[in-house]
């Protein structure tokens, strides 16, 4: 990494200097962004809980405690702002229904693609991501921000433990079972890897 | 070895974060193991449903920073810093009054403190010293801070008042067909309209023009600096 680590930004924001906020903001918003809307699915909750962190993290970067990664603190920090939010308004399940009338998103190139040769194909590609979403809402809390944070973020098991603040054994714990709940879920509703039965 | 120590190999392999020689382990116990070659399969199934969910992620929202809004009117600032400072005294004044009595009348510190000096004690210009202590001699008097209060207070009431004496005077030398048609009305609130926009116009360009600025300084277009707005969110001290 060119330039200030992290941990040395955050100690310059603790002493006043607000540009080396500004480049921890620019280094990290779009990992953060990136991260709390796999955990909730809503853009704008999404935007509020970054802004909020990045706020949390520039009133408490006093209680920064010196050796520690700064990403594992700020994504703690967001972590409790995603899980606040989802036992607010309880809203996992009700994602899968509202996701892709609110917003349209950024296309990858090769789901450009794939829409363009199919759309039949498109449509149930589309069916089956919302019935997989669906059953990852009824899988533990616990169990999904493991999987999100393995599968979607691709963080090391250490790194999740770190930000969960738990073993490793856990972490592994969890994404297996997670995994089995998973399968599980979409098995009641008739629901294989080849497509629904 | 137990199951549950296999099922967290499972994992890691699946995951390919897997030691090299707990992965040889793992490979000897699947050789012979049919269940936890089931497991592992099982596993390998799930995981390639779960990545079928993964969301796309929307265009990253642009944040702004701002600094907290200062006090843009000084003499604002030196009206309420005068206000306070002689509540302050005065306050300080009733306190002592209040308390004078009760503490040994004339003996309050505070009281004392406060008294007008004689009218020839301002001669003195150099501080007088008593036991190696300067002695001040520039307080003000209570007479002194209400006049200066007073004098305040009137000339703002003049302000207003002057104000005021325009304004109706201009009312009522108009006949009342003179007074604001419906048309002008709407006239002079456009007019407030537009100087509205352009105040709104020109804050967008300042904020536009600090972004670029931000993003110049980062060299990273695409890391470019989404500064966080602050300014709606109270309490927050960038400082």
């Amino acid at each position: 990494m060119h330039g200030p680590t992290d941990e040395e930004l955050l100690l310059a924001v603790r002493s006043g200097d607000n540009d080396s906020f500004g480049t921890l903001v620019a280094r990290w918003e779009r990992p953060l962004f990136h991260f709390v809307y796999r955990m909730i699915s809503r853009p704008e909750d999404a935007r509020d809980i970054c802004q909020e962190t990045f706020l949390r993290v520039l009133n408490k970067a006093h209680r920064f405690k010196p050796g520690a990664k700064f990403s594992t603190w700020m994504y703690q920090i967001a972590l409790n702002l995603c899980r606040d939010q989802l036992r607010k308004k309880r809203r996992w399940s009700a994602v899968v229904v509202e996701r892709n009338s609110d917003f349209e998103p950024e296309p990858a190139p090769s789901a450009v693609l794939q829409v363009e040769d199919n759309p039949a194909e498109a449509a149930e590609r589309t069916e089956r991501r919302q019935l997989i979403t669906q059953a990852l809402g009824e899988i533990p809390a616990e169990q999904r921000e493991v999987l999100v944070m393995k599968e979607f973020e691709g963080m090391k098991f250490r790194e999740i433990a770190e930000i969960l603040g738990c073993p490793e054994s856990t972490v592994k714990s969890r994404m297996y079972y997670g995994l089995n709940g998973l399968k599980a879920a979409l098995a009641k509703q008739g629901f294989t890897a080849e497509g629904v039965s | 070895m137990s199951c549950v120590h296999w099922k967290e190999l499972l994992v890691e392999q699946l995951y390919e974060e897997l030691e090299r020689d707990k992965a040889l382990a793992l490979e000897h116990h699947l050789a012979d193991c049919a269940e936890c070659r089931h497991e592992l399969e099982q596993l390998r199934q799930a995981r390639s449903l779960l990545s079928e969910a993964k969301p796309e992620v929307p265009t990253l929202p642009r944040v702004v920073m701002l600094r907290q809004p200062t006090f843009h009117r000084p003499w604002m600032a030196f009206a309420a810093g005068f206000i306070l400072c002689a509540l302050l005294i005065g306050g300080g004044i009733a306190t002592g009054v209040a308390l004078g009595p009760k503490l040994g009348g004339s003996q309050s510190t505070t009281a004392t403190v406060l008294e007008p000096l004689p009218q020839d004690a301002g001669n003195a210009q150099a501080p007088q010293v008593i036991d190696g202590t300067p002695v001040r001699n520039d307080f003000v008097s209570r007479d002194e801070l209400n006049k200066a209060l007073a004098n305040y207070g009137a000339r703002f009431d003049e302000r207003l008042q002057t104000k005021g004496n325009e304004i109706l005077t201009r009312v009522g030398q108009q006949p009342p067909e003179m007074l604001l048609t419906q048309d002008e009305l709407n006239d002079a609130l456009s007019i407030f309209d537009r100087q509205l926009e352009n105040r709104r116009r020109g804050q967008i360009e300042l904020l536009v023009d600090q972004l670029v600025q931000t993003e110049a300084r980062l060299k990273a277009q695409e890391d470019a600096l989404r500064i966080l707005v602050l300014s709606g969110q109270p309490g927050v001290r960038p400082e």
